[in-house]
């Protein structure tokens, strides 16, 4: 069996970086690996004083290593145990000539090799670690709680719940209107200047989460300052076990939110002052509609001559058809838009009480669909239903059963919309036909205009009843 | 006078006693006008819920037509509920703002009608003959 195995094969195989120097820092040998992390020829280290081959970062402060390793191998040769360098920064140079930034974590032991004097320490064996990595990592972890911890709407705290007492950053003394302290205290003070409406939510979240590892706390409250000055605070953090003393532990970030707080109260209050501003507009609006009406119902009403009277209702029946439009407005959420199947309905329930009920007076029919349509179409709409179904009652004479006038709305294909007034009558008042009113009268010049303001075109038939037809884009 | 006018208008065995309580003149006239063409009888108008108040006292008025902004800032749903609380008078609500009476409000006034300024006639005679209809 192969028992002998070269011990210098053994050394340079080694999966730790070692190199082995005598008490006064020379050089005696170096195993692969070390030459390896730090880049250098074996050739270039043995025989030398050991900063020979790293000589320190003239830009590095704090490099006085060779100090230290000469303190570390004299502990060694005296005391003939092992040390541990401190946890320390050695910049190495590269071949190019610039230093890159190396942490090293290193252990000194002792070699006894002179036979005569067992106990005399010949060299030391120096194991290098190159914690950079690890060393690094936690800079970047530290400055970036430090970069989250800038300005003072951000703290971090640590709450025991056992103890009551929190340890912070001191931006958390500050949101709660006290001076700055970096030491622990007391949790009570803080949760004094709690806003006593928000305590009890506060303190049954603080117990809710401190009840469970784990747990995630997660809660807006205000503090009142001394002052009277209100902030609102959220808390964020999670329980967590700590390892060290096996107690629980609420960690976690509080936030100063108040300017946020500040700006959605304003919006709040922007949106309120709005609403009340359409609603008023819209009272004035409905009330100056009444008001012209009843003006103008007291004038047909007031008024002595037959034609003046006929005149005035007319003029009445048009503003009503306005009117019925405002009053159905704004009462769901949609203020753009009418249902138009809910107003042409109501509009024709007043064309239905308004025109003369004699005993062969025609039935009016509706067939709506319920599209809805902006407010401006819808006013001009009613009007023409008006003009329309007004005119329709003008015929001298009806059907002896099922006289009727008939209203239609619908969707017609794509984005066009069709209003359709028909009836079965037969022969104008005083037998003009519609053509011969239509032309004079201010009726069919409104049916034209209202035509003309929907974009729509007008399609008539005339026979033994009346159609208009008013196509539209909806 | 009632009883003499009630025998020549066989449809309306008793007519309907109504305050009006509207500030503004061309709509308290045209609704008293129209009232009283639907065989109602107007006993008093108001322009402020005090007055209101003091006329219905006076007059023990059957229903109101009650607006809801009043002259002197006064408000309509103070007269309707002091109307119906005190002296059981029965409220029609007429205005632009009906939103603006709280679900409080109406169960205290517990309204026979809600109607939409502007109100149209036949709006108007609906509800006139609904209440003729149920107190004749």
């Amino acid at each position: 069996m192969e028992t002998s195995i070269d011990m210098g094969v053994l050394f340079d195989s080694l999966p730790t970086a070692q190199m082995v120097f005598r008490p006064d820092l020379h050089v005696v040998a170096a195993n692969r690996r070390y030459c390896e992390m730090l880049g250098i020829d074996r050739s270039d280290l043995v025989g030398k004083r050991v900063f020979e081959a790293f000589p320190a970062n003239p830009d590095d402060p704090q490099a006085d290593a060779e100090e230290e390793l000469q303190a570390s191998a004299d502990l060694v040769v005296a005391t003939g145990e092992a040390q541990e360098m401190p946890l320390r920064q050695h910049d190495l140079m590269l071949k190019d000539g610039q230093y890159a930034v190396r942490y090293w974590r290193v252990l000194n032991s002792p070699v006894f090799a002179d036979r005569d004097d067992p106990a005399k320490v010949t060299h030391i064996i120096h194991t290098a670690e190159d914690i950079t990595a690890s060393i690094l990592g936690d800079r970047v972890h530290e400055a970036k709680r430090r970069a989250a911890m800038r300005g003072a709407d951000l703290a971090y705290f640590e709450w025991c719940p056992a103890t009551q007492i929190v340890s912070k950053t001191p931006q958390l003394d500050t949101m709660f209107g006290f001076a700055e302290e970096e030491q622990s205290k007391p949790i009570q003070p803080f949760l004094d200047r709690v806003h006593p409406d928000d305590l009890p939510g506060l303190e049954a979240e603080m117990e809710r989460v401190s009840r469970t590892v784990g747990a995630d706390l997660h809660h807006d409250y205000r503090v009142v300052w001394p002052d009277g000055t209100t902030r609102w605070l959220i808390v964020r953090g999670e329980s967590i076990r700590n390892p060290d003393t096996d107690e629980l532990l609420v960690v976690g970030m509080l936030l100063d939110v108040t300017h946020i707080k500040e700006s959605e109260a304003r919006l709040h209050e922007a949106i309120s002052v709005r609403d009340l501003l359409i609603a008023e507009v819209n009272h004035r609006v409905k009330n100056s509609l009444q008001m012209v009406t009843s003006i103008l119902s007291l004038e047909a009403k007031g008024a002595e001559d037959e034609s003046a009277r006929a005149s005035l209702s007319a003029a009445t029946a048009r503003v009503q058809a306005i009117a019925a439009i405002h009053a159905s407005l704004y009462e769901d959420n949609d203020l753009q838009t009418v249902r138009l199947d809910n107003h042409v309905g109501r509009l024709v329930e007043h064309l239905r009480a308004s025109l003369p009920a004699t005993d062969d007076a025609p039935e009016i029919v509706v067939d709506i669909e319920p599209l809805r349509l902006s407010i401006d179409k819808a006013v001009t709409l009613s009007l023409a239903i008006n003009e329309l179904v007004t005119n329709s009652f003008k015929h001298a004479s009806w059907p002896d059963e099922g006289g009727a006038v008939t209203v239609e709305l619908r969707q017609n294909g794509h984005e066009q919309i069709v209003l359709e007034v028909s009836d079965n009558g037969t022969g104008g008042a005083d037998g003009l036909l519609f053509e011969e009113i239509a032309s004079s009268g201010l009726g069919a010049r409104l049916i034209r205009g209202m035509a003309a303001q929907l974009r729509g075109t007008i399609e008539e038939e005339r026979g033994n009843g009346w159609k208009t037809r008013i196509l539209f884009p909806g | 006078m009632d009883g003499k006018l009630a025998s020549f208008s066989p449809a309306r065995d008793v007519q309907v006693r109504v305050l009006v309580i509207e500030d503004n003149a061309f709509i308290a006239l045209d609704l008293q006008t129209q009232l009283e063409d639907l065989g109602c009888n107007v006993i008093g108008t108001a322009v402020t819920a005090t007055q209101a108040l003091e006329v219905a006292r006076r007059t023990m008025p059957d229903l109101a037509f009650v607006d809801l902004q009043l002259a002197d800032g006064s408000r309509g749903q103070d007269a309707a509920s002091a109307l119906r609380t005190e002296l059981n008078v029965a409220c029609i609500i007429l205005s632009g703002s009906l939103q603006s009476v709280t679900d409080e409000e109406r169960e205290t006034i517990r309204p026979f009608a809600m109607l939409s300024k502007p109100v149209l006639p036949h709006e108007l005679s609906s509800v006139v003959s609904r209440y003729q209809d149920g107190h004749r």
